[in-house]
């Protein structure tokens, strides 16, 4: 386990700092797209404070990144170019860059839903789902998509034009991070409940199935390791579920190690309902089990090393949660997802033991805990004294410390 | 066939699609554009163009000036 934390460790020392001479940030031509977006009108150089092209017909075109850099999505900012009239409409939406997932957002890049966004006043909220379409799965994406054409426009809007613009904005979704927040407090105290009594082993079947419903088909939001990447490459995001996703991981892989992957992830839940299943499982010796369980890890070093010499996170998914929870993918990605939930009948979570990113990223960060000798029906299949990365918490067979 | 030979199957069989699920993150933006548009060319030539006697290059000429 130490040989395979160096690997990593160096990996992401190496890749990050290689990407970053490599892939030097990219300049945007918005000269190119301005054309785009208001055919027939002739712009200014860019100019003033904030930053905008003006056109003798009072239309006022600016890149959103240059007035709201703060706003960000899963993973960034969106940037856009975008044009208003001197009467607070929105003429004109162009998205520039943005490095959100595509799996959710490539609904949002497509004209025909950004185009409803024209002849908006900017006094309008933005409110997704009244003033705006929202795209279900891709909550956060679109909540910063129309935050940030609200706020940067009348920004703008205010400093060329002198517009008094409300500052009133839309409501937020507390309803979501708050959810996750409560499910995961259900799932840390119960996790330290059963510790103590085994009779309330059955709430953790409850708190998988919440998780599939809630984490999985409800917020669309399981932990990824597209997550870690942005965090890494530093594009940390404005969303509130995704901080508390982050945190929780987090304090959870302190305090209980992979208690993610044993009690909070929606397709280790499937994957482990599926598995108990009463199908002959296949004899897999120790041996061959063991070496091919280090195969997660070489994935993971292998897309640390893409996604940071790229700077590019969705280089690196191939992960079956993404595009099972997203409910998009390609015919690769959905045969990688039939097959990882079918192979269950035979070998139990067989996705988390071999292939999955999240499970060697938590499994490599947690800490060494006592008590777990593991038994026949171990989710994990693990032989008796496993590694600790390859114990998920679920405490069926913890026997205390010492 | 044995178990342990089933679960060695399946296991390189899912790490092959995860190299080809990488591989087309990675390359696809870049080829699948220019194969997708070459097919469509193609499947135009050997359907329509072919009939009259001409080459695909030339057979694009023809149709651009149709």
């Amino acid at each position: 386990m130490r040989r395979i934390r160096i690997l990593l460790f160096s990996t992401v020392i190496i890749a990050l700092s290689l990407g970053y001479f490599l892939q030097p940030g990219k300049k945007i031509d918005e000269k190119k797209y301005l054309g785009e977006i208001a055919p027939d009108i002739n712009f200014s150089e860019k100019k003033g404070s904030p930053a905008h092209y003006l056109s003798d017909s009072g239309v006022v075109a600016f890149n959103t990144y240059d007035v709201t850099p703060s706003i960000t999505g899963y993973a960034g900012p969106i940037k856009l170019l975008l044009s208003i009239s001197d009467k607070g409409v929105i003429t004109g939406i162009k998205i520039l860059e943005h490095k959100e997932t595509k799996n959710y957002v490539h609904y949002m890049e497509r004209p025909e839903y950004l185009g409803r966004f024209l002849g908006k006043s900017i006094k309008d909220k933005f409110e997704i789902d009244r003033d705006v379409d929202g795209i279900s799965r891709a909550t956060v994406s679109v909540e910063a998509l129309a935050k940030t054409i609200r706020e940067s426009s009348r920004i703008t809007a205010s400093n060329v034009y002198g517009m008094d613009v409300s500052s009133e904005g839309a409501g937020r979704f507390e309803v979501k991070w708050i959810s996750y927040l409560l499910i995961f407090s259900f799932s840390l105290v119960f996790y330290f409940l059963t510790r103590r009594s085994k009779r309330l082993l059955r709430a953790r079947d409850w708190g998988l199935a919440a998780g599939i419903l809630i984490t999985g088909i409800y917020l669309s939001s399981p932990f990824s390791i597209l997550h870690v990447f942005n965090l890494i490459l530093l594009r940390p995001s404005s969303s509130i579920l995704w901080l508390v996703i982050i945190c929780t991981t987090f304090i959870s892989l302190i305090v209980a190690g992979r208690l993610y992957c044993g009690w909070l992830c929606p397709f280790g839940a499937i994957s482990e309902f599926i598995g108990r299943l009463p199908v002959r499982k296949w004899s897999v010796p120790v041996e061959t089990d063991d070496r091919w369980r280090n195969l997660k890890y070489i994935l993971l070093a292998v897309i640390i090393a893409i996604v940071l010499l790229s700077r590019r996170p969705d280089y690196g998914n191939y992960e079956t949660y993404v595009t099972l929870f997203s409910f998009h993918g390609n015919y690769l990605t959905w045969l990688l997802v039939a097959i990882t939930l079918i192979a269950n009948l035979k070998i139990e979570r067989f996705w988390c033991r071999y292939l999955c990113p999240v499970a060697a990223f938590t499994g490599i960060l947690s800490r060494k805990a006592k008590g777990y000798p593991s038994r026949h029906d171990c989710p994990m299949g693990n032989k008796p004294m496993p590694m600790i990365s390859e114990c998920i918490r679920c405490n069926r067979c913890y026997k205390g410390r010492g | 066939m044995t178990d342990i030979r089933k679960f060695r199957l399946l296991a390189i069989l899912t790490t092959i699609l995860v190299v080809l699920i990488l591989s087309y993150n990675i390359f696809g933006e870049y080829f699948m554009a220019e194969i997708g548009g070459y097919l469509q060319r193609r499947i135009y030539y050997e359907r329509t163009i072919s009939k009259k006697g001409l080459s695909l290059h030339k057979g694009m000429y023809w149709k651009e000036k149709e």
